[in-house]
């Protein structure tokens, strides 16, 4: 035990307890405590204070490490004092949507995130795994570096060599998967049906459903293996997507018994005659077929099973197969014995197999609340240009009738809207502030909105903002649109320089 | 002119949400009119009445004053209207001041004058009264050293062990009589230990130490007379002995361009205190600002010492053996800091072995380190140069040290407690940038 720790034991214990000597201190010292007249207590204070100045002024510091790390060089250049700036203000202030912009935008260029703001992104990824990507992506080499020394960070980053396909989780998975297949649809699927058994349920599920970018008859013979698979919904959509590629023998099946099941007849007055199934054969649950509706499903088990079969197939298919158009094919079903289960089961089964014809001709003259329920599905299934377009002829006609909060979920079912039809929101703006001004408490849909238009309409709308600045939601609006426009033009200058 | 950046004018706003609501309105077509004469910017924004808001700013100081109903200061109209003119300059016309700006400018022109003559009318006081009142005031401290040695003494007696589960009331009847004894220092001290005792692993060391400190206080202050006077000055200081603010001013000034290195501000009960560090470029000298100010008062205390501006003019330094506070004297706007000169490892820990040798009350000593390489191990950050290595406060959480520095040489502006450094700011790639406050809660 050294001096100061026998000085500490003493003092903690107290003189009156222990009436022991001090211990032995350097000569210098032990002659300044020599030299003065004190009580056991005082004493000892005293002894403390010299022993803890002496050992401050001889200490020195401690020899340097042999080796620190350093991050590794960087590979990609460094962003624009203006998108710097930008990042810093929407790191410090909760916008998660416009820092997403943002990130994407310096992610797609790309260029570096200034090293000052690695450990707020950092902390960001942590709690939105959705920006991970574009994150690291602009935090480059340093990022990743300076994840790896944090205990909490480590988890988010790979190390070198490591395969994000095989650690990461499964929105990275999945978002690679795509990727994947874009680039090279047969090698991502090779990569995907390596370790597919292996998988948790809900993972195979999830790869299965990005295996649609790019799904062609190559994927044939996996889809087929699908069948053996011990989950059902993974067997349905492997059904579905063997159906819509046509040419197989699962497809062939499927509307061989469909066909079997329905038929027209008559000659005046055409009728949907419809077979129900007699039983539910033991091989029906290869294609994904539940003997039981569930909880929320009330039919009779027999139209269950029939709207399923009905389910793969789709509705283009299943018109071909009757040999009637979408058109007939609606007013014979809708005239059925099980028109309301059909018509659910049709529009289901379309978006999955992305019938895109029969959804632009549920949508195209639907009446406008109809239109409002099936777009946000249906939409989805049609391509971008086509959605987009016919979101613009329906606003033309309706936004003035449009509350903000349909407004919003029409909107997001395109993501963001062209340059075209955002001018058709812009100019019907002040319409849409007077439906606002009459459901205030609609003023956050209105914001959110902002996130939606095509930037390039700012002087139009500011013009329009400063006329209804006294609206709920109107500032925030203006406030996230200019937020946007400034963020884009940013980006433009940075790809320019 | 003065210039500020967006980031210094964000700087100023009162919280948050000013800086949030300023924003939207730093655009042109809030504004009916910008101009501006380069030394006080003036506009007319449009608000929810009827009548144009009509918003003033002073650039030198600065000084905000806006005809908008807010009891917020600055409001988000002068925010936003500095903001603007930080990020579109040509956007304001150049003009002489309008009738409602001059009279406000005149109207703090004239307070400023008002306020010289008080000064100087009450510089002169009557000496007899003084020599009563110091009289007074030394036979109370006496009274409070006296009780505090006693104080001391008692709990060696009774052993650092008990403290732990002494009451809150124990300690804050201490403060609150050394406060009386008209030594606030020494009731800081207090404080200060009744926040050690029974936290971290080597609390009763750090007591220990804690303790033999407000022994040498109180042993230096009953031997006063025999101390060198730069020492007098340091041991009242520590003492929390106002000191006059006309005596320190009538002092020799120290001229340089001073560097603003860190700057903090923090509130405890009512009071909000500013402390800003500074570095003279010529002289090397370090130096701590110390304002204050009422909680309802927070708007009077100096707006522009921001990080990495640099002030040129007089500082007049607090008398002592190792003095760091200072007053400020004239002091304008020279730009911003383009170097950070600094010292290695073992040449900043000998001057402040240094220091401490002549003055052993040192507290918190400031010091930058040249070509230092941050890591992080063992739980805490480590600064190195190619010799030695300190540990870095255990209470640092800036992980920007470490990104900005990415594992290179940089140099460092710091706060050293005699066994870790607690890093206020660092220069790398050619910027400097300030970290977390904190680090300087114990001062000499």
């Amino acid at each position: 035990m050294d001096a100061w720790d026998e000085l500490l034991r003493q003092s903690l214990l107290g003189t009156a307890r222990v009436a022991e000597d001090l211990p032995a201190l350097p000569e210098a010292l032990d002659g300044l405590l020599r030299a003065v007249e004190l009580p056991a207590e005082e004493r000892l204070l005293h002894a403390a204070i010299l022993l803890d100045r002496y050992r401050r002024l001889g200490s020195l510091p401690a020899p340097a490490p042999s080796e620190i790390s350093t991050a590794p060089p960087e590979h990609l250049p460094a962003t624009s004092d203006e998108l710097a700036a930008l990042l810093r203000g929407l790191l410090e202030e909760d916008e998660p949507l416009l820092l997403a912009e943002l990130l994407r935008g310096m992610a797609a260029i790309p260029c570096l995130a200034p090293p000052d703001t690695l450990p707020a992104l950092l902390d960001l990824i942590t709690q939105r795994a959705e920006l991970r990507g574009p994150a690291l992506a602009c935090g480059g080499e340093r990022l990743r570096w300076l994840a790896h020394q944090h205990r909490e960070w480590s988890a988010l980053v790979n190390g070198a060599g490591d395969d994000p396909w095989l650690t990461g989780d499964t929105a990275t998975r999945v978002a690679l998967l795509r990727d994947g297949r874009q680039r090279d649809p047969a090698a991502a699927r090779e990569r995907l049906a390596a370790g597919f058994g292996q998988e948790a349920p809900r993972e195979r599920l999830a790869f299965l459903e990005s295996l649609e970018t790019g799904l062609s008859p190559a994927d044939i013979a996996f889809l087929e293996s699908c069948l053996a698979d011990r989950s059902q919904p993974v067997r349905l959509l492997a059904t579905r997507y063997l159906v819509r590629l046509g040419g197989n023998p699962t497809a062939d099946t499927v509307l061989g018994a469909v066909a079997g099941m329905m038929s027209i007849h008559g000659k005046l007055r055409r009728q949907l005659q419809i077979q129900l199934p007699e039983s539910f054969e033991k091989d029906w649950s290869r294609f994904g077929l539940r003997e039981k509706p569930g909880g929320g499903e009330h039919m009779g088990q027999r139209a269950f099973w029939l709207t399923q079969w009905v389910g793969l197939v789709g509705p283009t298919r299943l018109a071909g197969l009757l040999e009637v158009d979408t058109g007939r094919l609606e007013t014979l079903v809708g005239r059925s014995d099980f028109a309301k289960e059909l018509t659910a089961s049709l529009e289901e089964s379309a978006v999955v197999l992305a019938d895109t014809g029969y959804a632009d001709w549920r949508l195209v003259g639907a009446k406008p609340e109809a239109f409002i329920n099936r777009f946000p599905r249906l939409g989805m299934v049609l391509p971008p240009s086509r959605r987009d377009e016919m979101l613009r002829e329906f606003l033309h006609r309706q936004l003035p009738r449009l509350e903000p909060t349909a407004l919003l979920t029409l909107v997001t079912a395109v993501g963001e809207l062209s340059s075209a039809t955002t001018r058709e929101v812009v100019a019907q703006f002040p319409a849409l502030c007077a439906v606002l001004a009459k459901h205030p408490w609609q003023g956050r849909s209105l914001a959110q909105l902002a996130h939606h238009l095509a930037p390039g309409e700012a002087t139009a709308l500011e013009a329009h903002c400063l006329a209804q600045a006294g609206l709920a939601g109107v500032n925030e609006f203006w406030r996230r649109y200019e937020r946007r426009c400034r963020i884009q033009q940013a980006l433009a200058r940075r790809v320019v320089c | 002119m003065t210039r500020w950046t967006t980031e210094q004018v964000l700087q100023l706003a009162p919280d948050a949400a000013s800086a949030r609501a300023a924003k939207p309105l730093a655009s042109a077509a809030k504004w009916q009119l910008r101009e501006t004469d380069g030394n006080a910017l003036w506009g007319l924004c449009k608000g929810s009445g009827s009548n144009p808001y009509q918003t003033r700013v002073d650039l030198a100081e600065p000084a905000f004053k806006c005809s908008c109903p807010s009891r917020k200061f600055p409001c988000k109209h002068a925010l936003a209207l500095m903001l603007l003119h930080a990020e579109q300059p040509a956007g304001f016309g150049q003009n002489t001041p309008l009738p409602w700006v001059q009279e406000w400018l005149d109207s703090r022109a004239e307070r400023a004058s008002r306020q010289a003559a008080r000064a100087e009318k009450t510089s002169a006081p009557d000496p007899q009264a003084q020599a009563k009142r110091a009289a007074r005031r030394e036979s109370r401290v006496e009274q409070g050293v006296a009780e505090l040695q006693r104080w001391l003494g008692d709990r060696m007696r009774e052993g650092l062990a008990e403290l732990p589960g002494k009451s809150y009331d124990f300690w804050t009847t201490l403060a609150a009589r050394m406060v009386d004894a008209q030594a606030p220092g020494l009731a800081g001290r207090v404080n200060g230990l009744a926040s050690l005792v029974g936290r971290g692993e080597d609390w009763s060391g750090r007591c220990l130490s804690a303790l033999g400190e407000m022994h040498l206080i109180t042993r230096a202050w009953s031997r006063l007379d025999a101390q060198p006077e730069d020492l007098q000055a340091e041991i009242r200081g520590l003492l929390g002995e106002p000191r006059s603010r006309e005596a320190v001013l009538a002092g020799e000034p120290v001229i340089d361009c001073w560097a603003v290195l860190a700057a903090s501000l923090t509130e405890d009960g009512s009071l909000f205190t500013q402390r800003v560090w500074l570095r003279g470029m010529g002289s090397g000298r370090f130096a701590l600002l110390l304002n204050f100010a009422h909680q309802t008062q927070r708007a009077s205390l100096p707006a522009g010492y921001l990080p990495p501006r640099m002030l040129a003019g007089s500082l007049y330094f607090y008398p002592g053996v190792a003095p760091l506070r200072a007053l400020a004297g004239e002091l304008e706007f020279a730009g911003e800091l383009p170097e950070l000169p600094g010292q290695t490892v073992l040449a900043a820990t000998t001057d402040y072995r240094e220091a401490l040798r002549r003055q052993p009350l040192l507290g918190i000593w400031p010091m930058t380190l040249a070509g230092v390489r941050v890591s992080h191990r063992e739980r805490r950050f480590w600064l190195s140069d190619d010799a030695h290595q300190l540990p870095v406060h255990p209470a640092f959480r800036d992980w920007r040290l470490l990104a900005l520095s990415g594992g290179e040489p940089v140099n460092i502006f710091g706060l050293w407690d005699g066994e870790t450094l607690f890093p206020r700011g660092v220069l790398a790639d050619g910027r400097y940038m300030a970290l977390m406050e904190g680090g300087d809660g114990r001062l000499g």
